[in-house]
């Protein structure tokens, strides 16, 4: 349980610096600690949950947001994770562990070759 | 119009625009967030993650003029009550214990703000190097 706190803290600290991590906590769920891979998602999204509320509490005081462009994205972003829930539901495991896998494929290859300071040179 | 609609009219601006963006403009740019919001939602529903980087993509397009901690914020909150929302969908028996959510809880919350204050600072270019590398062998891994 002391490895998986080490690690639980060390991809948090990526997530919040902006490396990126989300992934990365999937991964080691599912790689590492043999969690089925609808549970290591349910896992990392309740991990990514209490990460993202901690590092937005220093984060909210300290960068310019547009409340009202969060409060409209998110009502369209809930819509698409129900979209999302009914495809994974029809989905058979080894299936969403492959395009888990092309996705973590995808973002590593763009993180990688991407330039210094572009946007799109951060994790998941 | 509501008002959270008109309200956008100021955030959704392209760069280098005035506030007299025309209404065209707008309804496209509004348009193009929505879709996006949609795909990042989607995405994070299907496979628990991978939507903030969608939506870290898109304010950096569309509000160009802010700094990209400032993407990063934007898309964190709003990942935050989508993945709530989420959650609901896998139900409450994925911990093996109240100990093994109490540290994972423990965890992302003593990560997550040591990784917001240190997160200030440009992260190091070998850092993500490094976490490219693992992310893609993980991705190879996972296919295989």
């Amino acid at each position: 349980m002391l490895g998986y706190a080490l690690t639980a803290i060390a991809v948090a600290i990526l997530a919040g610096t902006g490396v990126g991590g989300g992934g990365l906590f999937v991964l080691y769920l599912a790689a590492i600690c043999s969690y089925p891979q609808p549970k290591a998602q349910a896992v990392n999204l309740v991990f990514f949950i209490f990460a993202a509320a901690a590092s937005l509490i220093y984060h909210l005081r300290h960068r310019r947001i547009s409340p009202s462009a969060i409060a409209f994205c998110t009502l369209f972003a809930v819509g698409g994770t129900l979209i999302g829930t009914a495809i994974r539901n029809l989905l058979p495991e080894n299936v969403l562990r492959i395009v888990f896998g092309i996705f973590l494929v995808a973002v590593g290859t763009r993180t990688l070759f991407a330039k210094e300071k572009s946007p799109e040179n951060r994790g998941t | 119009m509501p008002n959270i609609l008109r309200a956008n009219t100021k955030i959704f601006r392209s760069h280098g625009d005035c506030n007299l963006k025309s209404d065209t403009s707008i309804s496209k740019t509004r348009l193009i967030s929505a879709v996006l919001s949609v795909a990042a939602g989607c995405i994070n529903g299907m496979i628990g993650t991978g939507g903030g980087i969608v939506l870290t993509y898109m304010f950096s397009h569309l509000e160009n003029d802010k700094e990209i901690k400032d993407h990063l914020v934007c898309s964190m909150a709003v990942m935050l009550p989508v993945s709530c929302v989420s959650i609901l969908t896998y139900g409450f028996g994925n911990f093996d214990s109240a100990v093994h959510f109490i540290t994972t809880a423990v965890s992302a919350v003593v990560g997550g703000f040591i990784g917001g204050v240190i997160g200030e600072r440009a992260a190091p270019a070998v850092l993500r190097r490094i976490f490219a590398a693992v992310v893609i062998w993980g991705g190879i891994s996972m296919i295989f």
